[in-house]
């Protein structure tokens, strides 16, 4: 009997939105309900897992822009103060709803979650999340890595190879001092991958990527294993590709699990129900009414007239959705096993914050999954790590470039109707930072930190959320000006650099506001920074 | 702008969205007049976010059921608008999918200059090449002067394409500036159509591109092979 081995990795990343200019800013949310409603609940959960001695092996990936935020003190005050307003509305609904037996007793439940999570961040994460990850990763529960600095989408950098080799390295230094430990593995933003990003991975001693699905049936050489073991680049880098099938049960918003009638509906929010003047401490200035998170409703279906949430209805669905998946991983094994060598494996990768904000029941069903595989025969839970540690023969070819966006490639982030526009200056932005690095190298003090900053604002600048934002016109102006704020922001330096100027005043402040990647060295986009070896091999952190 | 899943909001959410949208009559419209007066402004398919993405969670950036962010008043530290061109001449190509790329050029404006007084045409120019880097074949695209950006189309996997912007006046021609190339690949299955029709191969190979629901991921070059299975007749093949 053949074990399907499971390769469950989660990506948990937000893009780097930080605003001390401002008392309360929208976007900052993005951040809050990630760490009280994704986060802090898969990380309870894993806890609760490993202190019932139940075994686990999963991977996260922790984006540096991720981890520089919730390591970051303004923000953490702030995610305190915004439990204790949600904390506080939990009240004002308690109280509100005390003639609707129905709905008092779910909001009581969410304000016990906000007031668990709450403790538990204080208490178990000692006020940073990233406490609690490298616990269970010490605990040999999970495989934590890392990916580019600022989560750019490497493709569309392809002519940029300093550019691609300043995000990988800023990603794999930063793992290193966030963690105190190499990162083995390397995630892929949006699994965009082509041929020859290889090289750059294993300059850092990268062993491990995943691939989108088609990243194999399109290779131009054949894959013999099929889609069904992992195989290897020419020069060693493993690849595991994802499995469509798999993460289409878990996540199509039309089909998949979340969708179920019986399972709370993300869009029914008190913050668009209530009237404004009972809501407006909870949401934002002026007058923009956001999500709470207390949601009273059910999916139900597409109508206005939602059946209440029942708990104990979803808890149950999620215990047999948990089986359904394993049954399909089963059954899949069964009909493959005839063609394929050894174990089948099955890579499944999803967006960390698709469980619990998004689908609500989402951590739930993971825990019920980990438990019904602890006492299964024939499925078990890998990492890719424990997968090369048993030193496996697997086949070398090229993969196919690609992505697991719309269209398998680049057309998400290169629109021509809405955000390619967007590369013309962010090249032209690259130009200029490697022209300051290699008309200016190794500079030190004042100008140093002013190059040293618009290393900071280009690296910002790559992100694969301002085109993907812009894309998909939620936020789409921010995300604009926020491309528009890190042009000047190197514009600046560039134009006062060519003047043997510096701006202190500007510095000081931009220092401030973008205040992540800390140990950044501009001289990363100096070209000839790629003729020397990794500093993965010669920085020390314990120092640091 | 975009107004998410609209279909099953309440009729409050639904006034306090036409409300802060000041839509005329909003205290008398029913709860379907309502979705039609806001799927009319916000001139959007409701489902336009509801998208199946082959990736994961890609609604990820959405804090509010509109894209209500007062834009014109936000005021972010440091930004200025950006300029339309820079002034130099070049170009760039970006392959969006293995048959088209995004292309955008600038010239410098001596050239647009030259460009704009008229007795000079400049084209855009896609050349392909095989692996052994000899130019097979081109196509010209005239652009005019108001251009500054072109989707163009890769009509053949496996080969390498680039773009450049050539100047033509008084019958003889100037390359300005070149992109620099990009490659498209064939996958091996395109080129072995008998593997496509081995049931073990299939199974090995497609099993896992197979969303729930039985249609296969969004891709074309994907979906390209599967036709090929289906054009040569074997549908029960695929089916079983």
């Amino acid at each position: 009997m053949k074990t399907s081995k499971l390769n469950f990795i989660f990506n948990a990343h937000l893009p780097f939105v930080r605003h001390p200019e401002y008392e309360k800013f929208l976007e900052e949310d993005w951040l809050y309900e990630a760490m009280n409603e994704s986060y802090i609940p898969l990380l309870r959960m894993m806890y609760r897992l490993r202190d019932d001695s139940v075994p686990f092996r999963l991977t996260f990936s922790l984006s540096p822009t991720l981890c520089a935020m919730l390591s970051d003190e303004l923000l953490n005050e702030r995610f305190v103060a915004y439990i204790d307003q949600h904390i506080e509305l939990g009240d004002k609904e308690i109280e509100r709803l005390k003639d609707n037996p129905e709905k008092r007793v779910l909001a009581e439940s969410f304000r016990n979650e906000l007031v668990i999570n709450k403790a538990f961040y204080q208490n178990e994460c000692q006020g940073n999340i990233l406490n609690a990850f490298n616990e269970l990763s010490n605990s040999g529960c999970l495989e934590l890595i890392t990916t580019t600095a600022t989560h750019a989408y490497l493709p569309v950098f392809k002519d940029y190879p300093i550019a691609i080799n300043a995000q990988i390295e800023t990603g794999v230094l930063e793992h290193s001092r966030h963690f105190d430990k190499m990162s083995d593995g390397f995630w892929l933003p949006e699994c965009g991958y082509f041929n020859g990003l290889e090289e750059l991975l294993k300059r850092h001693n990268i062993s491990w990527v995943s691939l989108a699905s088609q990243a194999l049936v399109l290779s131009r050489d054949e894959a013999e294993c099929g889609s069904y073991s992992p195989v290897r680049c020419p020069n060693g880098l493993y690849c595991f590709t994802r499995d469509s099938n798999l993460a289409s049960l878990v996540w199509s918003s039309t089909e998949g699990y979340p969708a179920d009638p019986c399972y709370r509906d993300f869009y029914r929010d008190i913050g668009f129900d209530l009237p404004w003047d009972y809501i407006r401490p909870y949401v934002h200035e002026p007058e923009v009414r956001s999500f709470t998170g207390f949601k009273y409703y059910a999916v139900t279906g597409d109508t206005a007239d939602k059946a209440v949430y029942d708990r104990q209805k979803a808890a149950e669905r999620v215990v047999s959705h948990a089986k359904n998946f394993i049954y399909h991983v089963q059954s899949r094994t069964r009909s493959i096993s005839d063609y394929v060598d050894g174990d089948p494996i099955y890579t499944v990768s999803f967006d960390a914050e698709l469980f619990g904000h998004w689908w609500y029941e989402g951590v739930q069903w993971i825990e019920s999954l980990v438990r019904q595989i602890a006492e299964s025969d024939d499925v078990s839970l890998m990492t890719p790590s424990d997968f090369i540690k048993s030193k496996p023969i697997v086949q070398t070819l090229n993969p196919a470039p690609s992505s697991w966006g719309v269209g398998g490639y680049s057309a998400v982030w290169v629109d021509n109707t809405s955000n390619a526009w967007l590369y013309r200056h962010i090249f032209k932005a690259i130009e200029r930072m490697t022209e300051l690095a290699e008309r200016f190298p190794a500079q030190k003090s004042l100008k140093q930190r002013f190059l040293n900053q618009a290393a900071r604002e280009t690296l910002l600048l790559m992100a694969s959320d301002w085109p993907f934002i812009i894309h998909n016109q939620t936020s789409a102006e921010y995300a604009r000006k926020r491309v528009e704020g890190h042009i000047a922001n190197l514009n600046l330096v560039y134009d006062n650099m060519c003047k043997n100027a510096v701006n202190t005043e500007w510095l000081v402040k931009a220092e401030k506001r973008d205040n992540l990647f800390k140990h950044l060295d501009y001289n990363i986009m100096n070209r000839n920074h790629l003729n020397e070896p990794s500093p993965i091999f010669t920085t020390d952190f314990s120092a640091e | 702008m975009v107004l998410i899943n609209i279909g099953s909001l309440s009729e409050n959410e639904l006034r306090n969205i036409a409300s802060q949208e000041d839509l005329e009559d909003w205290e008398t419209l029913s709860r379907d007049e309502l979705i039609d007066a806001l799927e009319d402004l916000y001139d959007e398919d409701e489902n336009s976010l509801n998208e199946e993405h082959s990736g994961s969670s890609r609604k990820k950036f959405v804090n509010t059921l509109t894209d209500v962010q007062s834009a014109n008043d936000l005021s972010l530290p440091g930004t200025e608008p950006l300029p339309e061109s820079y002034n130099e001449t070049s170009i760039h190509m970006i392959l969006k999918d293995m048959n088209w790329a995004y292309v955008f050029w600038s010239l410098s404006s001596q050239l647009e200059t030259e460009f704009e007084d008229g007795g000079a045409e400049l084209v855009l120019r896609n050349v392909r090449f095989d692996v052994d880097c000899n130019e097979v074949a081109s196509y010209d695209i005239e652009i005019s002067p108001s251009d500054d950006n072109w989707t163009v189309e890769l009509p053949h996997l496996g080969y390498s394409y680039q773009v450049c912007l050539v100047l033509r006046k008084e019958g003889e021609e100037k390359v300005l500036c070149k992109s620099s190339p990009v490659s498209t690949t064939e996958s091996w299955l395109s080129t072995h159509p008998e593997k496509l029709r081995d049931n073990v191969t299939f199974k090995k190979m497609f099993s896992s591109l197979v969303l729930k629901g039985g249609t296969v991921l969004e891709n074309n070059q994907v979906r390209e092979l599967i036709a090929k299975i289906t054009d040569d007749g074997a549908d029960a093949e695929v089916a079983r």
